[in-house]
């Protein structure tokens, strides 16, 4: 069942992409809303099944930013003139987010004994969002640098990227700040010196070279942009080569 | 500016720094990964910081170097938020006050803090993990303190006692229901007595008694373990007295940041841009 839902979400991703790719928007939007609307239900089963969050392993999590994903396409505004554009880049990270999720595992985390401490499930929620807060930003970076231009309709493409990617700095502190919590009350300790918390000082890291790069020519916002725009490919990049070990 | 001091507070600096520590960052990651570390980064959590640099243990030579390589990396960033925010500073009170500017200075300022205040964590007070106790032992630490068990009620399952901490699932243990009952003194004083949950330890002062997971008696076999078998408990006890402003402050900084962003939302120079777009169609 979580399956057969699983692989139709994918298929009506994969169907918006097409649209949008053919330039047939009406059915784009279609597409997109029935995608999104799909998407709940596998993170409901898993919901029902495992009676926890769905965001403890990849498949789950990555299931959980498609959907923030595609609510963050259909949803905001976007930049005028370049919302068809940027959801392309959307669609795009949505479908290898789904497929990348199905080819690593298709198997729940069985629950923890602790599965229903608050800070723990809160972690757990503002990771995923705060990844799919990135690969959004990503899409307007990626954009940015293909327009190849700097005027002041691409530089709102740079500065779109700018305020998502803080926004998801934002979400992925409240995330650590949560975190902490739980590990401090649990654990007796806030910091370990272990392979979890040196990634997340990694993608922090990430994050402050980002927002760090000097200069203020057509070549620094380039850079910039792409420093700002692989942060979501980072991320997931790094998540994926974790799970291994 | 003097032409060191310009330089301790250029953004290069912050860049190629924020590399350095990037890097450094995913050496670590690879150590936390090898097998051959296993052991020095379990020692590295075991006790404070301060006390496992102390200690000669010749198998840590590396971790030790990769930390104060770490430290080394954050003091000079440290140093470059100064000169940095010293700058913007004397730009804010000289040339031109920006809100935007000036908040991103509160965030910085803020960032800077909770640095600080993590290193004094590894620094400062005291820390002891993994300390295994049955009912009715005690145990001597630092200062003259001492932990007692008077009791443990366990409700759960015992064959989860020598499970890992992700092994253990949601019908394994009651973890609402498990507890201890732990006095803590100092000379011979009790200075608190209570019951310690998993997610609620015994706090006084800046102490705290954490308690981690139940476990088997030590030096029982699978074998012995059967229902009238009371578990033992492994506990960290700590004393971090940066610990609450550091909860404080953490925060703080993030609002900041959140601020900073919608402050900045629009970019003024874009409104205007846009203000002309508009004006020519």
């Amino acid at each position: 069942m979580l399956s057969l839902f699983y692989y139709i979400t994918i298929t009506l991703y994969g169907l918006t992409f097409i649209f949008n790719v053919s330039g047939l928007k009406r059915y784009e939007i279609v597409s997109a809303v029935s995608a999104v609307t799909a998407n709940i239900i596998p993170l409901f089963l898993i919901f029902y099944r495992s009676g926890h969050f769905p965001g403890y392993n990849i498949y789950e999590s990555f299931l959980f930013a498609s959907f923030i994903l595609g609510c963050l396409a259909i949803f905001v505004p976007g930049v005028k003139g370049y919302t068809s554009k940027i959801r392309l880049w959307v669609w795009i990270e949505i479908l290898i987010l789904l497929i990348t999720a199905l080819l690593i595992s298709e198997e729940l985390t069985s629950t923890g004994f602790d599965y229903n401490y608050i800070y723990k499930i809160l972690f757990h929620i503002f990771r995923p969002i705060s990844m799919a807060t990135m690969l959004y930003a990503t899409a307007y970076f990626t954009q940015f640098i293909l327009e190849r231009e700097f005027n002041e309709r691409t530089s709102w493409l740079a500065h779109a990227g700018r305020n998502f990617l803080i926004l998801s700095t934002v979400l992925f502190l409240v995330s650590e700040y949560t975190g902490i919590i739980w590990c401090q009350q649990e654990f007796g300790d806030f910091w370990m010196w272990n392979q979890n918390f040196m990634q997340s000082t990694i993608i922090m890291s990430y994050l402050m070279l980002a927002f760090h790069i000097p200069g203020k020519d057509k070549r620094a916002e380039d850079f910039r942009s792409l420093i700002g725009g692989l942060s979501g490919v980072f991320v997931v990049t790094l998540t994926i080569v974790r799970s291994f070990f | 500016m003097s032409k060191i001091s310009e330089k301790l507070a250029s953004l290069h600096l912050t860049a190629w720094n924020l590399v350095a520590i990037l890097l450094w960052l995913i050496w670590g990651l690879i150590m936390a990964g090898s097998v051959a570390f296993k052991m020095g980064f379990s020692a590295m959590n075991r006790i404070l910081i301060r006390d496992w640099l102390m200690t000669p243990d010749a198998d840590s030579h590396l971790l030790k170097l990769w930390f104060i390589g770490i430290c080394l990396l954050m003091t000079l960033l440290g140093v470059n938020l100064i000169f940095c925010s010293w700058e913007k500073i004397y730009r804010i009170i000289r040339v031109k006050f920006s809100g935007p500017k000036f908040y991103m200075l509160i965030v910085h300022a803020f960032f800077g803090l909770v640095a600080l205040f993590h290193l004094g964590g590894f620094m400062l007070g005291y820390e002891q993990n993994d300390i295994s106790l049955g009912e009715g032992m005690s145990t001597k630490l630092r200062d003259g303190y001492e932990v007692k068990i008077n009791a443990i009620n366990f409700a759960g399952n015992l064959a989860i006692l020598d499970k890992s901490y992700r092994n253990i699932k949601k019908d394994d243990l009651n973890y609402k229901n498990s507890y201890a009952e732990v006095v803590l003194s100092q000379n011979g004083r009790e200075l608190r007595k209570d019951n310690i949950y998993i997610f609620m330890p015994l706090k006084y002062g800046d102490t705290r008694v954490t308690l981690k997971s139940f476990i088997s008696p030590v030096g029982a076999n699978q074998g012995q373990i059967n229902a009238t078998t009371t578990p033992w408990i492994k506990l960290t006890v700590t004393k971090n007295p940066v610990l609450s402003v550091f909860f404080v402050i953490y925060p703080l900084m993030i609002i900041g940041i959140f601020i900073h962003l919608i402050l900045t939302w629009k970019s003024p120079a874009i409104n205007r841009a846009i203000q002309e777009l508009t004006d020519s169609n």
